[in-house]
């Protein structure tokens, strides 16, 4: 009797197995793909370089893992320009982009635009951080007075110089006397700083100022009111850093687009882990295409 | 009010996307010189009783010529032709060709206006296009033609180039820029027929610019060179206030012009102006030599050119320079728009492809991105 009972829960207990398997597998999905998630929401990515901009730094067909614990995480990135914070994780950071450091972020958006129009992810070099006074001066690059040493893998840059003085329409800020070649000196702002919002200034800092959620008004004398504030005056809520391409001739960067703020930074770029030279059709010469040489290369 | 043209035939290299005909060899330069000079003579009589008021040395590469030869061509024209005392007289120029003293001689035997083959200022597309000059070697060009006293300088550049974005375009345009050019002509990137470029793409080595990439290059192109204060007053072709290329304007506006030289077109009116004639030379330089030589004209063909051929060509032309004057096609040909042009008139004004500014139907910058379209459903 006893036996049967033993028997007919056995039976049982096999009817069960499987699901319970299943259910197995389910759990060790759900964690695997959760941490996953997680460790690309806040520890690493993999990212693929697209352009040319940080030859030879970095080449297009690159790909290179980006630590993104480093600089601290920013789900505001997510949802820019509003108050409203993505429900994630937000941790601090274990330290600033230096100059000189090789930094990913999102795209903070074209020069005159108050959001960005595309979404697209960035490498270049961190030039100047917040109240750092950034000037170039025939395509050699100052940082507060100093000139700082051209990247040592950068590509030569080898084009006429556009002379200073000369206006570059597509400049930023708007209108300034600056061109790629011969740039600033322009200051960086930070946090907590106060500005003052003139009509000399205002392609510089309005933009800046909008972002951060600010209303502007001109005044009929031609000033600037933030906020219904007739001084002009603002406080930065956030750091800002000043970033260039290696390839200083072939760069999308601050000199043209502006500032990026501090929560648009993604992380630092750390190993190329794979490289290819282009992308033939075939699989096969796919491999024979692999830049063996550049795999492993740490990202400096 | 008429032109003439020099074609000289020689290169130091062939450009991968060049259909000019030009040969790498400088050895048949003085049986070409002596066959110029026979042809230019040949035509005195045609050209008695007309005043040249521009003159054109294109190639090839003019500026390979030294200034004797170039000398010599120039008196010959002159004691052939009736050459106006300010004619604009431009010779086309290469980076790389020139040294001052050249420069200084040409200007001193009345060169007026130098076109600089510029064509980028990045020296990997420079490569590409297979110039065998570098971007410091062009703005060089442009200082040293400046201080030989040229102060009518042009600068031609390439855009559309395989995978050009808007920024490497920007780059040469700003560069260009800079340079304080008086002119500048941009052409967009042509894969023509038997060129090396042409045997790229079709061997997919490099695909061309898709249609819309090229648009919004010239686009761009238009508006930066007129925020610039540069005119746009055909297609490729932008000048600062009064230094448009009188010669340039002389085809578009069906001026008569003489050309020298192998592959060099002429176009020459009737007098009552309602025909034309046109011929043009073979594109091989022994041949045209050999023939003048013989006392022949070295044809490659020669045709009539009827009325409605004329109407066809003033609509086209008036298009992609600054606009048909249609008071004028009227009075001139005897020939007015039919119903059916003047609907077309009223579309391409609706649809904001061009203005009417009293009788001159002018492209606007997206008329113009269509110029060979619109041509076509206005031609008769």
């Amino acid at each position: 009797m006893e036996e049967v009972a033993r028997k007919e829960r056995e039976k049982s207990e096999d009817a069960l197995r499987p699901a319970l398997r299943l259910r197995d597998y389910l759990q060790v999905l759900i964690v695997t793909v959760s941490a996953a998630l997680l460790l690309k929401a806040c520890a690493i990515e993999a990212f693929r370089i697209e352009t040319g901009s940080m030859e030879n730094t970095l080449l297009v067909g690159d790909f290179v893992l980006v630590n993104k614990l480093v600089y601290g995480v920013h789900p505001r990135a997510e949802l820019p320009f509003t108050d409203l914070k993505l429900p994630g994780i937000s941790l601090p950071p274990f330290m600033r982009p230096r100059p000189g450091d090789v930094i990913a972020f999102q795209f903070p958006g074209d020069r005159d635009d108050l959001l960005p129009r595309r979404r697209a992810k960035y490498v270049k070099r961190c030039i100047g951080s917040p109240h750092d006074t950034v000037q170039i001066i025939d395509r050699r690059v100052f940082l507060n007075g100093r000139e700082l040493p051209s990247p040592p893998r950068a590509r030569a840059a080898g084009g006429p110089i556009l002379p200073p003085g000369r206006h570059q329409q597509r400049i930023y800020p708007a209108g300034a006397p600056f061109n790629e070649d011969n740039y600033g000196p322009l200051v960086v702002p930070g946090e907590g700083d106060t500005l003052r919002l003139t009509r000399e200034n205002y392609s510089q800092w309005g933009i800046v100022a909008e972002r951060e959620g600010h209303t502007i008004e001109r005044t009929p004398e031609g000033t600037y009111s933030v906020d219904g504030d007739s001084s002009g005056l603002f406080r930065v809520a956030r750091n800002y850093y000043f970033v260039m391409g290696d390839n200083r001739e072939d760069s999308y960067d601050s000199r043209f687009w502006g500032l990026l703020p501090e929560d648009f930074i993604i992380g630092k770029p750390i190993v190329i882990y794979w490289s290819w030279n282009g992308t033939p059709p075939t699989l096969l010469e796919r491999w024979l295409d692999v830049r063996w040489g550049r795999v492993g290369t740490i990202v400096r | 009010m008429a032109s003439l043209y020099l074609h000289i035939p020689f290169c130091e290299r062939k450009c991968l996307y060049c259909d000019f005909y030009s040969i790498e060899s400088l050895a048949p330069m003085e049986e070409f010189l002596a066959g110029l000079a026979v042809e230019i003579q040949s035509y005195a009589p045609r050209g008695e009783g007309t005043r040249f008021d521009t003159v054109f040395f294109g190639g090839g590469t003019p500026s390979l010529l030294t200034p004797g030869q170039l000398g010599s061509i120039l008196s010959r024209l002159r004691s052939t032709y009736t050459i106006a005392t300010d004619a604009e007289i431009t010779l086309e120029t290469n980076p790389g060709t020139v040294t001052p003293e050249k420069l200084a001689a040409f200007r001193s035997m009345g060169v007026n206006r130098l076109s600089i083959g510029i064509q980028s200022f990045r020296d990997d597309e420079l490569q590409f296009l297979g110039r065998i000059h570098d971007s410091s070697q062009a703005v060089e060009a442009v200082r040293l033609a400046r201080g030989a006293g040229f102060d009518n300088v042009s600068i031609d550049l390439i855009y559309s180039l395989p995978g050009q974005t808007p920024d490497r375009w920007m780059y040469t345009l700003e560069r260009g820029l800079a340079l304080d050019p008086q002119h500048i002509s941009a052409y967009s990137l042509i894969v023509e027929d038997n060129t090396p470029l042409a045997r790229m793409v079709r061997a997919r080595q490099v695909s061309p610019n898709p249609v819309e990439a090229e648009a919004a290059l010239f686009e761009l192109t238009m508006r930066i060179l007129e925020e610039n204060g540069f005119e746009h007053y055909e297609v490729s072709n932008y000048a600062k206030p009064g230094a448009r290329s009188r010669h340039n304007y002389s085809y578009w506006s069906h001026v008569n012009y003489l050309g020298f030289g192998p592959s060099a077109h002429s176009f020459w009116r009737s007098d009552d102006g309602r025909s034309g004639e046109r011929w043009a030379n073979v594109a091989n330089v022994s041949t045209y030599s050999r023939r003048l030589r013989d006392q022949e004209r070295p044809l490659a063909f020669d045709e009539k050119v009827g009325l409605k051929e004329l109407v066809n060509e003033r609509i086209f032309l008036g298009l992609r320079s600054d606009g048909i004057d249609l008071r004028r096609l009227e009075t001139e040909f005897a020939i007015g728009l039919d119903s059916a042009q003047r609907e077309t008139v009223r579309q391409l004004v609706q649809e904001s492809l061009a203005v009417l500014q009293g009788d001159m139907l002018r492209l606007t910058p997206r008329g113009f991105v269509l110029c060979d379209e619109i041509a076509a459903r206005l031609m008769v």
